[in-house]
């Protein structure tokens, strides 16, 4: 019974003080350990004295005292160690991880869905690539903002913009090298590209929906270089419709190729091919006039159309149904260089540099994430025939000297009502949305370098109008008045759209940066029927009648939106936007829906949809 | 990084352990000594010396989707943080601290992934990071942001769990800057007076809630019952975590591990139950693509008896004033959502890399300050931290001795609207408090997902799996062998 009770008060202090405390650490656990062995120690010594309890008299025989000690030992082993195991708490006994060391990889959109789902396939294979049990790799992947990769190229020479272009990468896969080649060139801040090699491929081709076979017989024989095939679709009445070459890696070689290919001819026949489509996938499933386009895509989205698979495009498959592929001679390739990405002169951290590598690594070996890619109908890893930089500024400036230029005028009505709308100044909303576009990080509206913009507001404060950012070439300055221009808005008076639109259509000669061809109103419209230079809906629709080229769409605000009109006349909002071949929109609610509204207008100007 | 603070401990204990046994009071001693450290403590941690001349502190915050930016005095913000920047670099320029916000685009994904990577560089740009309330254990268990606790005074002005939010292992790591909470949008003409009795009982679980929905839709001729966010990302979990909350409030430990899977049955077992192909029903399969503006719109396009969103929409819906939108604006009401909401909103914390945290702390205090709140709520549209701010009848203030207002707020929200956000903070809840909550969540999305999607799967067997899954990923972090998060994409 002794045996038993000693046994059992050893456990208890073994499991509750020895045990805990090892739980915090070696160092406490020793001390306390220390601690009742002392503890021990001195009441052995204490039986040596000869005046002792009768009860523990029985220690003075070095037997006894050996099984004591020996019952001792064995509780507190037994104690201790429970007592460590159980009260270890979960997290250490699981041996913490550390957090995975965060990856931001900007890919271009002709590569981001299948590199999805590789990036899965790594991170559910990941302990045992890694030899970790832990998640060691965090990879947030994302593409250019609106699927513009041209732009995000401009952004990455630039030293990035996180407001306007979301996270800073660490690693990016563009389409191909010469997008790395003209951002090394480019670089303005001290940015360092180092490209591990390419991932995957996939080369140019001509994809010919099922009625335009027939008509390419030149093409079906194969072996054709590309200016032969767009030669002969031309004959044919088809057009060679590309991605936009303005935002799309794909556009761009597509139309180096085409120019190289079309030495001895100056118009390359491209059909829409400055619309908003951003990449092959995208293109395939608007497939805009099927029965006369043949599409020059990257080979794996024509392959995944057929297959039913594009759906990170935003459909399953092309409208335009099965696609014949054509291969011509010399295309490019894109190759998706694998680039890391230093930002001036900070050194990658280790950890970072390190997981980079293993990504790449396991990306490109054939039987992990090569066959990832593969599932998604790209091509291995290939440094196949790519266009030089001098070729592809060539076709660009020759495409460019082809396309229609707007010149687009956005006039902010600033009558009172406007700022005094009691649960949301519409002026503020406004100053926010055109910033939002075309102000320094301005995003949408697809201008180019060769498009001008000005912001007027009206009345102005000395008549119907007031330039608050001249007429001008979308450059970095002239995005960089708009702030500065909105802040001059004061609301006062009372709309005068229609002095304004007589205005824009032909601007008095002091009215400097030229004529606008084309007008975006922000207005809630007036019930007055003629405004102070005598303008009404009928002078101002015979003008828009007389400059049928020059195009108006309406933005309107206000309980009537598009229905406000003067007093006994129809809908005066209505009919200046159809008189100047535009539409009437109500306004979207809130500032960042009326920016997305703002830029689609913006595009359809300069896109000359 | 989180051994960094289980050695803190180990000292403290260690210093324990020497000093007891010498005193004599070994047993009694050393079991105090296994209890001390749980305890919070006024951290003793030492900050950098303050920087002499002028110093700009750099908040990163995601987009600002505030209302609006209020009125006077500062002319020219387009939202409430450009406004509350502004002020501050107008008036309070002798300290020597001006305020600017960088923003990062892309939504909560990009937010968080640039926020990491950058404070895991040791990145000295930005001395704050404006983090979704979910993100603080992350950080503060990696040491990558300063701890607040001791360093800030009064805290006990804050509304109670919007300030457990920025809590770890009960040390204050974070301020609260905004917070969030689920409402139920409804439209008035559409409920009777006893189903609106029932709606108000306080004790509504979401089926039933969704079987209310189905008797208005038939009697009403709506296309759809009820709209929440069930789209794969952060939105599942929050939704999905309120269903399952409501069925079992005490599904989770305190470790962010689940304690008891049954609520978490429960409520993908009901969530899969109405889910029907199409794009009408009480919750069509069309909902399972739906984040918080598809909602909004589905709502006020008329096609919803019931929406489950955030309070930031119910100015949206107010300030429609054309198309169908206006006729939402007429024929709506919020009230809290009859079963707890999962609390979202964001939080300040100062990055360890930032040089000069005591500069970074006057702009802490000043942008949570009661004035700033009230200019959050009122004119930005964003719930506050602070009861303050949701007083009826008091309007934004100055701040330290400047007595220009922060903002001048010429329509506040209705009185009651305040008080009813307040209410439905009150009775939220926390999302699990892990360093791995993004594991956890990626997870949680990434396998729920093709189960709502696939009518015959089988909930019963999936649920047991999960939960251990998702408990492996919240301690540990670590990867299971057959589940995980996918890629993350904004």
């Amino acid at each position: 019974l002794v045996a038993a009770a000693a046994i059992g008060a050893t456990f208890a202090v073994g499991y509750e003080l020895i045990g805990r405390l090892f739980t915090h650490g070696k160092v406490p656990g020793f001390f306390g350990l220390a601690g009742v062995a002392g503890f021990l120690a001195l009441v052995m010594l204490a039986t040596r004295f000869p005046r002792i309890p009768a009860w523990l008299s029985w220690l003075r025989l070095w037997r006894n005292t050996m099984f004591a000690v020996g019952l001792a030992a064995l509780g507190f082993s037994s104690g201790t160690t429970l007592g460590y195991v159980q009260n270890l708490p979960l997290a250490a006994a699981a041996a913490p991880c550390q957090p995975p060391t965060e990856l931001r990889l900007l890919a271009s959109t002709e590569i981001i869905g299948p590199l999805q789902d590789a990036i899965s396939a790594f991170e559910r294979s990941e302990p045992s690539v890694l030899h970790s049990s832990c998640y060691s790799i965090d990879i947030t992947v994302y593409p250019a903002t609106a699927g513009n990769d041209h732009g995000a190229d401009a952004e990455i020479s630039a030293g990035w913009d996180t407001s306007a272009d979301g996270p800073r990468p660490d690693v990016w896969i563009p389409a191909s090298t010469e997008e790395v080649d003209q951002a090394k060139s480019a670089a303005t801040r001290g940015e360092q590209f180092h490209s591990l090699g390419s991932v995957a491929s996939s080369p140019l081709v001509v994809a010919a929906p099922s009625d335009v076979v027939a008509q390419l017989p030149a093409t079906v024989a194969g072996g054709v270089p590309l200016g032969s095939i767009d030669q002969d679709a031309a004959n044919e009445g088809v057009s060679l419709v590309l991605p936009n070459p303005d935002r799309s890696e794909a556009g761009r070689l597509g139309l180096a190729d085409l120019t190289d290919s079309l030495a001895s001819t100056p118009l390359p026949n491209l059909g829409g091919s400055a619309s908003t489509q951003t990449d092959g996938g995208t293109l395939l499933c608007q497939a805009p006039h099927p029965q006369s386009s043949a599409y020059l895509v990257p080979d794996a989205d024509v392959l995944a159309s057929n297959a039913g698979q594009l759906g990170a495009s935003g459909c399953s498959q092309s409208p335009a149904g099965y696609l014949t592929p054509f291969t011509p001679t010399g295309a490019s390739l894109l190759d998706f260089p694998f680039t890391a990405v230093t930002w001036g002169s900070a050194p990658v951290p280790g950890a970072l540099a390190s997981d980079e590598q293993d990504f790449y690594l396991w990306l490109t070996n054939p039987r992990e994430g090569g066959a990832v890619l593969g599932q998604q109908n790209l091509g291995p890893p290939s440094g196949g025939r790519l266009p030089t930089d001098k070729e592809v500024n060539h076709a660009m400036q020759s495409f460019h000297n082809t396309q229609p230029h707007a010149d687009i005028l956005i006039a902010i009505d600033d009558s009172g009502p406007m700022q005094v709308e009691p649960q949301a100044p519409y002026v503020n909303q406004i100053k926010q949305a055109v910033d939002g576009v075309l102000g320094p990080s301005g995003q949408g509206g697809d201008l180019s370098s060769r498009d001008d913009f000005g912001v007027w507001e009206f009345p102005g404060k000395a008549g119907e109008y007031q330039a608050l950012v001249p007429l001008a070439a979308n450059t970095s300055p002239q995005r960089g008045s708009v702030p500065a221009g909105l802040g001059k808005i004061t609301a006062h008076g009372h709309s005068a759209e229609f002095d304004l639109v007589a205005a824009a259509v032909s601007p008095p000669a002091q009215v400097n940066g030229g004529t606008p061809t084309s007008l975006v109103l922000l207005t809630d419209g007036d019930d007055i029927p003629a405004d102070a230079a005598h303008n009404n809906i009928g002078t101002v629709t015979r003008l828009l009648k007389d400059h049928s080229s020059f195009r108006v769409y309406v933005i309107a605000f206000g309980s009537l939106g598009c229905k406000e009109t003067p007093t006994n006349q129809a809908s005066s909002l209505n009919a200046l936007a159809a008189a100047g071949g535009g539409t009437c929109e109500d306004a979207a609610t809130g500032a960042a829906a009326l920016q997305q509204q703002l830029a689609t207008v913006v595009s359809k100007l300069s896109t000359g949809e | 990084v989180s051994q960094v603070r289980h050695a803190d401990r180990g000292r403290r204990a260690t210093r324990l352990g020497v000093a007891l046994p010498a005193a004599g009071l070994l047993s009694a001693g050393l079991l105090a000594g296994c209890i001390a450290p749980h305890s919070p403590q006024p951290d003793a941690s030492r900050w950098p010396a303050q920087q002499r001349g002028q110093v700009t502190v750099t908040i990163l915050t995601g987009t600002d989707t505030s209302d609006s930016a209020g009125d006077a005095p500062i002319g020219g913000a387009s939202g409430m943080y450009q406004q509350l920047q502004n002020w501050w670099n107008t008036y309070e320029k002798g300290t020597g601290i001006s305020i600017k916000f960088a923003t990062v685009s892309g939504g909560a994904t990009a937010e968080h992934s640039e926020m990491l990577a950058d404070a895991e560089a040791g990145n000295s740009a930005y001395d704050i990071y404006n983090l979704d309330n979910e993100w603080v254990p992350e950080f503060a268990a990696a040491d990558l942001i300063w701890p607040l606790q001791g360093h800030l005074p009064h805290t006990d002005t804050f509304l109670k769990l919007p300030l457990q939010s920025g809590e770890y292992e009960g040390q204050l790591d974070a301020v609260p800057f905004t917070t969030d909470v689920g409402l139920l949008y409804y439209r008035p003409s559409l409920i009777s007076a006893s189903e609106m009795k029932l709606l108000n009982s306080g004790h509504l679980s979401f089926p039933r809630l969704l079987h209310l929905a189905s008797q208005v839709m038939s009697e009403k001729h709506v296309p759809v019952g009820y709209v929440g966010q069930f789209a794969d990302y952060e939105g599942l979990t929050v939704n999905l975590l309120e269903i399952a909350h409501g069925e079992d409030p005490g599904m989770f430990a305190g470790n962010g591990t689940i304690a008891d899977q049954g609520g978490l049955a429960t409520a993908l077992s009901e969530l899969a139950a109405f889910v029907t192909p199409g794009t009408a029903g009480v919750l069509p399969g069309s909902e399972l693509d739906y984040e918080e503006a598809d909602a909004e719109a589905a709502f006020a396009e008329g096609d919803a008896v019931f929406m489950r969103n955030w309070p930031i929409y119910y100015g949206q819906i107010r300030a429609a004033t054309v198309g169908t939108g206006a006729a939402a604006a007429k024929d709506f009401r919020v009230m809290p959502l009859p079963f707890p909401s999962v609390l979202g909103g964001q939080d300040l914390a100062i990055s360890k890399s930032d040089p000069d945290p005591a500069a970074a702390l006057t702009a802490l205090q000043y942008l949570t300050s009661p004035s700033a709140e009230q200019c959050l709520f009122q004119a930005g549209g964003f719930p506050a931290t602070r009861a303050s701010a949701y007083a009826s009848g008091t309007r934004p203030g100055g701040y330290g001795t400047q007595r220009q207002p922060l903002c001048v707020v010429k329509s506040p929200p209705p009185a009651e609207f305040g008080q009813m956000v307040e209410q439905a903070i009150a009775h939220a809840f926390l999302r699990p408090r892990t360093p791995y909550y993004t594991e956890f969540s990626s997870i949680l999305q990434s396998e729920v997902t093709p189960e709502l999607r696939d009518p015959t799967s089988d909930i019963s067997g999936f649920v047991a799996t999960l939960t251990s899954t998702l408990n492996n990923a919240a301690t540990t972090g670590k990867a299971p062998p057959t589940l995980a998060g996918g890629a993350s994409t904004p």
